[in-house]
């Protein structure tokens, strides 16, 4: 571009390109992250659209038929109770999306209060407050949450607040991060120069460049969530019957797994691909907010 | 060194302490006594053992009591089985545990930093993709997807190893071991991979190689004491995940360690089991990632003099 | 130098990068030829290519995106360019050795000075630790590292940043390699430290019959050291010949845009300006930091980053503030203005004491007082549009309406030399030159009194220094704007200041007109610092 631009009359402006566009031009690209984002979005409708397009009953029980393999009547099979594992694995969708995205959603409002503040008030509040996310991060959590379940008998508003609380920690670290790197910009020291006020400062020049890195890692925090309400229910801990998570299914296919390894491919597979299409997808939104990426 | 590791053991005591605090509260204020599923059990048999359990103290009494038990190294008696104590299947499990959790941390390292430091020397080219591709298969299939699922293949169909026990049949540590450690793998050589991959467009390695030394002299020497340091970092909080893993690789492959025993606790509510084994765990871990800091602090020299 | 056979044989260069986006030619058609003892100075501004054709000659450009397209470069007979990798690692740190711009980050800071200077020693020579050591030790007294058998022992950290160049500078020549290639190697450090560093080359140049490539982007420091000069412009060496020669023919317009853009001399015009009416009265200002320590622990030695500062800058004057990395020159700018907060003195902008002020009537009177910022990177919001940073601070202040916000916003645009379509763009469409522009705009929006200006041109290239320097100097006189402009570099000071203030650890030790200052410093620390300047020397 040349340096020294001349003056013109009354000429349209050209539009800009911003950082969100350039990297969703980025993520477009990305065929393994499309593909990705289109099988969760097809999941998440699904699971929606389950009560009305599951081909059974998930409790329906078929006990003559017992365990049969994949025909035309039951695509993925059925469980050793005759009950059609499509429709198993529907209804677990349900449930194990459900528990990924509201305890993501818990952790996500945690870490980033947490972290926000310790990151804005800075100094000894800031050493107090990330000493505090340090101890607890060095705790056995699945120790304490198998713990919590003894007691209190395994609920699905325990397994939110309980994963929730737990995977904040790491959201804190990287929000708190995230602000201090931000706060430091000489664009946040030009506004208070401007005499603009504190809150119009987080709003408008914190917040949007705090962001990117948070979407990546609130990505990256869904399958682990997904994958800890497995591990419960695995070991039966977690949801427990007659409904079904992905991790209670893949618990009741190890059981079975000689005789019928549909019972445990099925399940297994459906989570494994859920957990790949995340991650591929946190991936690709974390090269596509790469500043490092973008011009200059 | 001594004043630091002093300070982070003083540090570690009022954490090590609200732990066992707050554990100790929820397990004694949750509903539901630990005789509860004996059936018509006489009034005096229960006190009897509300007697013999010290339950029949004062809260705060049976809290003290069991701080000056733990002080002295006594997990005090199991709920369930009246005749073993805490610290006797701590000692029968741990040691088997401790041994698989070495061998899966073991495995996840000399799989991991290798293909790491092999995938950042050339990003974006095959010698990247193929061992993160691996990588991200090793993190997409948890353990209790990925242990079934070695058993069907190497036990059964193929009938290479055994798919049970601990040390009683040759090569039966090796399936568990493996499917405990894949996951870390798969961690490291990612972790791996980002460390050194910014360690390696540093200006110093620009240095090392306008001094003509060998890419392996250069990775060996110049790299990778910095780029082992998210590694180092990485490995004290997975301790902590890798004991929750034992709990489900134990329960697959049936090895009497200490994560089955504390799951099978769970079921059977053995309020003293949990407790006793809760707080032995949280102390170690608290350790493990005490001593991954001071192995840090030693890496950088620039931190060495805080020792 | 008669008959003698070239040491260094570059012939038709061409280096380039592959993306995505395209190729980019980073440097085109280059030779030279190199001659034992002689100092070959390439001159250029960022992306001249300058480095790049350096790196390319001993395969240091990362390869891919970087290919090296054509081309010959005749070490002894041998094409450097065709060698393998094992066979040019003989080469580097043996033939050829390399310092670098930062020497900050060019040493390891996780391995021992000593390792990292024997290092070379027992890859290309087999020598053993011990006499190893005894080389290293000898050659790091010959840099000029006192003590050197106990600082030996010493990571980098422990190292002055000149120091630490040394040290780069003894383990580059402890082969006694042929070459020396410098890439910036003062660029980074304080003038001071600079010419020291520079006569310091010159005399290993001499005494080891070094021939030696010097790049940079400075035509001053260049026209000193090298016997021969190339100007770089986009990859091509526009124009090469002896310092004396090329001053004299100025052949290509892009050297005498280059000669033309080095500040030299006086200030073209003074401000207008009333010296009897102070608009900023600083008196006993101090701003000390503590050191963070843990939750517990007390407080450490405070740094004194302004210790009892007192100044004053009539209305209407450009008061340069000038002193070395870490003088507190940026800190005594921004406690001024309230962005750092002080412990004691006062502060007087147009009659308003600025640290007495409750926040929100600080807020109201921030408008009168701006800042610009050296980084033009760093302080725009990326998020932004032109049109939204420049309209926030009208919109916040209220000074403008709904229907003239657009008109005003042009009407700045047209101030700063921007064109008026760019103002839905974003920073980052920008060049480093464009976005200081923007950043000047925003600061004028609000129609300030006094703007602090914290290094405003020292991370531009110096012909786009010179346009901002000049737009500076043209707006502060149609705005009738009082400035205080904090810098390291003298010869832009002496440009565009009216009094120069000299900072050293914390404290003023000169104030002065700026021209009696240049003409006699009074203060020893003065004097150095401007005996440190380097001037061209043109033959």
């Amino acid at each position: 571009m040349a340096e020294s631009a001349v003056a013109q009359e009354s000429l349209t402006p050209e539009p800009g390109s911003s950082l969100m566009r350039d990297a969703w031009r980025r993520l477009r690209k990305n065929h393994l992250a499309m593909v990705s984002l289109v099988f969760l979005l097809c999941l998440v409708l699904l699971a929606l659209l389950t009560p009305w397009i599951a081909p059974y009953e998930y409790q329906e029980q078929n006990l003559l038929l017992g365990a049969s393999p994949p025909s035309s009547d039951h695509w993925l099979g059925t469980d050793t109770l005759g009950r059609d594992q499509f429709t198993r694995i529907l209804y677990g969708s349900r449930i194990s999306l459900m528990v990924g995205f509201i305890a993501t959603a818990v952790a996500l409002l945690i870490g980033v209060l947490w972290g926000a503040t310790a990151g804005y008030l800075g100094g000894r509040v800031d050493n107090a407050m990330m000493r505090f996310v340090d101890v607890l991060y060095g705790l056995p959590f699945a120790v304490f949450i198998i713990l919590l379940t003894v007691i209190f008998g395994s609920s699905l508003l325990l397994l939110f607040l309980v994963i929730g609380a737990v995977e904040w920690l790491t959201m804190a670290r990287i929000v708190r991060g995230q602000v201090l790197t931000v706060r430091r910009q000489e664009y946040i020291e030009a506004a208070v120069a401007m005499g603009l006020s504190s809150w119009r400062i987080i709003r408008r020049h914190v917040i949007p460049n705090a962001v990117g890195p948070i979407i990546v890692y609130t990505t990256l925090t869904i399958p682990s969530v997904i994958l800890l309400e497995s591990f419960l229910s695995f070991l039966g801990l977690g949801i427990q019957p007659p409904q079904s998570s992905w991790g209670s299914l893949i618990s009741a296919g190890v059981e079975n797994m000689e005789l019928y390894p549909w019972l445990l491919i099925y399940p297994a597979l459906t989570l494994s691909v859920t957990l790949f299409a995340l991650n591929f997808l946190g991936d690709g939104l974390r090269d596509a907010l790469d500043p490092r990426a973008s011009k200059d | 060194m001594g004043r630091y590791l002093l300070k982070r053991l003083a540090l570690a005591i009022p954490v090590l302490l609200a732990v066992v605090t707050i554990t100790f509260f929820m397990v004694r204020l949750a509903p539901g006594g630990p005789f509860d599923m004996e059936r018509n059990v006489p009034a005096e048999v229960t006190a009897n053992l509300n007697a013999q359990y010290n339950l029949d103290a004062p809260l705060w009494r049976q809290y003290v009591d069991y701080l000056g038990d733990l002080a002295r190294g006594d997990f005090g008696p199991s709920f369930r089985y009246a005749s073993r104590s805490v610290n006797e299947m701590i000692g029968a499990g741990f040691p088997i545990t401790l041994e698989l959790g070495l061998y899966a941390i073991l495995f996840a390292l000399l799989v991991g930093m290798p293909a790491g430091i092999l995938a950042s020397l050339r990003p974006n080219s095959a010698q990247d993709y193929v061992p993160m591709s691996a990588a991200m298969i090793g993190i997409c299939l948890p353990s209790f997807v990925l242990g079934p699922m070695l058993i069907l293949v190497f036990g059964i169909w193929l009938g290479w190893l055994p798919v049970s026990g601990w040390g009683i049949n040759p090569g039966d540590k090796v399936l568990p071991a493996i499917t405990l450690g894949s996951t870390y793998a798969a961690y490291i050589a990612r972790i791996t991979r980002g460390g050194m991959l910014d360690i390696l467009s540093q200006d110093f390695i620009r240095t090392a190689r306008a001094k003509g030394l060998s890419t392996w002299r250069i990775v060996r020497v110049h790299a990778l004491r910095g780029g082992v340091a998210p590694v180092v970092s990485f490995l004290g909080p997975a301790l902590a995940g890798l004991l929750a893993g034992s709990f489900v690789v134990e329960t697959i492959f049936q090895i009497p360690g200490l994560g089955r025993f504390y799951i099978q606790a769970a079921f059977n509510r053995d309020y003293t089991m949990i407790l006793g084994t809760t707080v032995f765990l949280s102390a170690l871990i608290i350790l493990f990632n005490l001593l991954a800091d001071v192995v840090l602090v030693w890496l950088n020299p620039q931190l060495r003099k805080n020792l | 130098m008669t008959e003698q056979q070239p040491l260094l044989q570059v012939e038709n260069l061409r280096v380039a990068f592959h993306s995505r986006d395209g190729v980019t030619t980073a440097v085109d058609d280059m030779s030279f030829t190199l001659m034992p003892g002689q100092v070959l100075g390439i001159v250029g501004e960022s992306g001249s290519g300058k480095s790049v054709s350096c790196y390319s000659l001993l395969g240091l450009i990362p390869c891919p995106p970087g290919r090296i397209e054509r081309g010959r470069a005749l070490l002894e007979g041998r094409d450097l360019l065709s060698l393998s990798e094992h066979a040019l690692r003989s080469v580097r740190g043996r033939r050829i050795g390399m310092i670098f711009q930062d020497p900050m980050t060019s040493l390891n800071p996780y391995m021992r000075i000593g390792e990292q200077l024997i290092e070379p020693l027992r890859e290309h020579r087999g020598l053993s630790r011990k006499a190893a050591r005894v080389k290293a030790l000898a050659m790091l007294e010959e840099v000029g590292i006192q003590d050197a058998a106990e600082r030996i022992d010493a990571y980098p950290h422990e190292f002055s940043g000149g120091m630490r160049q040394r040290v780069m500078i003894a383990m580059a020549l402890v082969n006694e390699p042929d070459i020396l290639i410098a890439d910036e190697p003062t660029t980074a450090l304080d003038v001071t430290v600079q010419a020291q560093i520079l006569t310091l080359i010159k005399s290993l140049q001499a005494s080891y019959g070094l021939a030696v490539i010097f790049i940079t982007h400075d035509l001053a420091v260049a026209s000193q050291m090298a016997d021969e000069l190339l100007i770089m412009e986009k990859g091509v060496v526009v124009e090469r010949g002896t310092p004396k020669s090329v001053f004299a023919a100025q052949a290509h317009p892009y050297t005498r845009k280059l000669i033309g853009a080095i500040p030299a001399g006086a200030k073209p015009v003074p401000s207008e300006m009333d010296p009897t009416d102070n608009f900023v009265k600083v008196n006993h200002l101090r701003t000390w930091f503590y050191p963070q320590q843990g939750l517990l622990s007390p407080r450490g030695e405070p740094l004194k980053a302004v210790d009892d500062v007192s100044l004053e800058i009539a209305r209407g004057e450009i008061l340069g503030l000038v002193g070395e990395s870490g003088s507190g020159k940026s800190t005594l700018g921004r406690s001024m203005i309230r962005l750092v907060d002080s412990q004691s003195g006062e502060v007087i902008i147009d009659g308003v004491d600025y640290r007495a002020l409750p926040r929100g009537a600080l807020k109201k009177q921030r408008r009168q007082v701006q800042m610009i910022f050296q980084d033009p990177y760093a302080s725009l919001n990326p998020r932004m549009t032109v049109f939204d940073t420049l309209a926030e601070p009208l919109r916040v202040h209220g000074l403008a309406s709904r229907k003239n916000l657009a008109q005003q916003v042009n009407q700045l645009m047209d101030d700063v030399g921007l064109d008026r379509r760019f103002v839905r763009k974003y920073p980052h469409e920008f060049s480093g030159g464009q976005r200081q522009r923007i950043a000047i705009a925003r600061a004028l929006a609000l129609q300030p009194r006094l703007i602090v200006a914290d290094e405003p041109v020292s991370a531009l290239d110096v012909t786009i220094q010179a346009q901002i320097l000049d737009l500076l100097l043209s707006l502060s006189r149609k705005h009738h704007l009082t400035m205080l402009f904090i810098s390291h570099d003298l010869a832009v000071v002496r440009y565009i200041c009216d009094r120069v203030a000299v900072m050293h650890r914390g404290q003023l030790v000169e104030v002065a007109d700026t021209e009696a200052l240049f003409a006699a410093p009074e203060h020893p620390y003065t004097q150095s610092l401007l005996a440190s300047i380097p001037l061209a020397q043109w033959g």
